[in-house]
């Protein structure tokens, strides 16, 4: 057994962690992804049903009102506020990080509360977006006052949506490899986010300003590019100052045709991954190379942050090999398109996989940290003990609220579905691809194999995590 | 020959989805086979008292009754030297409802934290204080120094 230097942390923002999933649970749940698999490839439909939205406006008053300038004023205006108290609070406030609005409210609040909001709902956070709504109203008053609004600059297609996937990872590196250990740790105190936050404020609005607000929303602005690709699975879109309502699943078949779309995916599901099985699966093999870092001389923290680093590279290459490995072997069934084509053809499959990771592995952890966040970090969001806003600072987390075996089943629960949703968005794609409806399903043995590849792996995370 | 690759592979996924379940089946009906007996650093110790609970709580560990236990002291102690656990993170593992029992012994003065339970002792330099406490909430917690925020044990309560 190596023993390791103690690192000086941070107190833990995250006061528990799961139980792994017992091997038989692991076991029917494996066999029940097969099962499943089974099952859609001897009932699948024969024409395309996913592509056509269905989009209908929602004749009713209450939908006016939603969209309507005062109600995305009033968003924005949220949006920034809430912004502005998170970061003054990590400025300002103690340096301990559950006691601390900002880490709760960035990392657990926002991170991943809007993905499940907008799985339901489709975009809510767009209104809220506090950089939308700064752009936006900046826009608005140069055009007010007659100031002639330097033209923006062109994007580059290629670009597409890269930025935002490079942003992606680089925030999760934040999160949990500069922070080390979970959630929580080393070097990430609430200051320090807080300084990360006003940052990347600074390059989104030069970014917005450079090439336009909502082009870089749709872009390069991580939290838009992030949330929105979830918000595609959800019912509601507005267009043109109308809310309406779609089919659920479908809006996604348009969202890969942008270039770095994958990119997107593939950096949700491995940083997911990555910190799913940092603390599990990937635990010996990591204390083992920061081994070898600390002989070759390296500090305790550098040697741990370089080691996650790797890892998490590695993460992330692993699961696109995986997934570029199903869309080779697609191109053996003739008549199809290109290799790039089929990349990005099926990317958008992988959206119920990554939000199906993001739910198995950090259920619980949301319903957790809400209670401290809508009790004691809501009355108290400096965490100096003096303030009581709302009557809610005494409040606390009660951890008898979810039994062990009500995660353990939601996990599961989700790994299967989402790999339904994504087997389901495959299949609906590869009949567009090939007419004949015998040659995509012999192209989606390939799709069948990436998903049950992916399933088994979040299903291997949990049974192995914090063992 | 397109319809029979169809039909081959649909079969063997169906036998794969069979065999998996095959194994499904196995591992359910061997209650405690998984894990937990392979346990190294099994720091935890089972006292007459919990052994008792244990055997009430779940009537199938009975079918093992010949499983040895091993001879250690009844309460577990970590050993705290210089701020750092002697023999690395100690685990604890209890089931719900059996009472939790451990001990530390620092030679510096120390707040101990048990995070989740939120239970804090206070340690005098050479000193030891005990923890005991009901094992009520499922899942992993850490046993902290709260000063020096060194993790020293892991406790896990399974259902």
């Amino acid at each position: 057994m190596i023993l390791l230097p103690s690192i000086p942390e941070a107190h833990a923002l995250v006061a528990r962690s799961d139980l792994p999933i017992p091997a038989w649970l692991f076991a029917w749940a494996a066999s029940g992804a097969l099962i499943v698999s089974f099952f859609a490839l001897a009932l699948a439909w024969r024409q395309p049903r996913l592509e056509d939205e269905h989009w209908r406006a929602i004749p009713s008053r209450v939908a006016r009102v939603v969209v309507s300038l005062p109600a995305q004023i009033l968003c924005g205006a949220l949006g920034v506020g809430l912004l502005g108290v998170a970061v003054y609070a990590g400025l300002r406030g103690t340096d301990a990080p559950e006691r601390n609005l900002a880490l709760t409210f960035f990392f657990v609040t926002v991170w991943l509360g809007f993905p499940a909001l907008g799985v339901i709902f489709g975009d809510v956070f767009r209104p809220f977006n506090p950089w939308r709504a700064v752009g936006r109203a900046a826009g608005a008053a140069t055009a007010r006052l007659g100031v002639g609004r330097p033209r923006s600059l062109a994007y580059p297609d290629r670009l597409g949506r890269w930025p935002a996937a490079v942003g992606l990872v680089a925030f999760v590196w934040l999160e949990v490899v500069y922070g080390v250990g979970g959630v929580t740790g080393a070097g990430l105190t609430p200051h320090a986010v807080a300084v990360a936050a006003l940052v990347y404020s600074a390059y989104t609005l030069a970014m917005m300003a450079l090439f336009g607000t909502e082009l870089w929303c749709d872009r390069g602005e991580v939290f838009s590019v992030y949330f929105g690709m979830f918000a595609r699975l959800g019912i509601f879109e507005a267009r043109e100052r109308t809310l309406g309502r779609r089919r659920p699943l479908a809006a996604t078949t348009r969202w890969a045709s942008v270039p770095g779309s994958l990119a997107v995916v593939v950096a949700s599901i491995g940083t997911t991954s990555f910190d799913g099985a940092q603390e599990g699966a990937f635990k010996n093999g990591i204390e083992a190379l920061e081994e070898s870092f600390l002989d070759a001389g390296l500090g305790a923290v550098a040697a741990l942050r370089l080691t996650d680093t790797i890892f998490l590279a590695l993460t992330l290459a692993g699961v696109a090999a995986v997934y570029l490995i199903g869309v080779w072997g697609m191109r053996s069934i003739g008549g199809g398109p290109s290799f790039a084509a089929l990349r990005s053809g099926f990317a958008h499959s992988l959206i119920p996989i990554a939000f199906a990771y993001l739910l198995a592995h950090y259920f619980s952890l949301f319903l957790f940290q809400e209670q401290a966040q809508f009790t004691y970090l809501l009355s108290d969001p400096l965490g100096t003990g003096t303030t009581d806003l709302f009557g809610t600072a005494g409040g606390g987390i009660d951890y008898a609220a979810l039994s062990a075996r009500a995660i353990w089943y939601v996990q599961v629960g989700a790994l299967i579905g989402g790999h339904v949703l994504g087997l389901t968005l495959a299949h609906d794609r590869a009949l567009v691809i090939w007419r004949d409806p015998r040659d995509a399903s012999r192209s989606q043995y390939w799709m069948l194999a990436v998903m049950v590849a992916l399933t088994c792996f979040g299903l291997y995370l949990l049974s192995v995590a914090n063992r | 020959m397109r319809k029979l690759d169809q039909r081959a592979l649909l079969l063997v996924l169906g036998v794969a989805a069979l065999v998996a379940l095959g194994v499904g089946v196995v591992v359910k009906w061997q209650p405690s086979g998984g894990g937990d007996d392979g346990s190294v650093t099994s720091m935890t110790t089972t006292t007459a008292n919990q052994a008792a609970a244990t055997a009430r709580a779940q009537p199938e560990k009975q079918q093992q009754p010949q499983r040895s236990q091993p001879k250690t002291p009844p309460v577990t102690t970590i050993v705290v030297r210089e701020g750092e656990p002697v023999g690395g993170v100690a685990e604890l593992t209890y089931d719900k409802g059996e009472r939790a029992r451990f001990s530390v012994t620092s030679d510096s003065a120390e707040e101990i934290h048990l995070h989740g339970y939120d239970i804090g002792k206070d340690v005098e330099a050479g000193g030891t204080v005990t923890f005991d406490f009901d094992a009520d909430l499922e899942g992993v917690f850490e046993v902290e120094l709260e000063e020096r925020a060194t993790q020293i044990a892991q406790l896990t309560v399974n259902p």
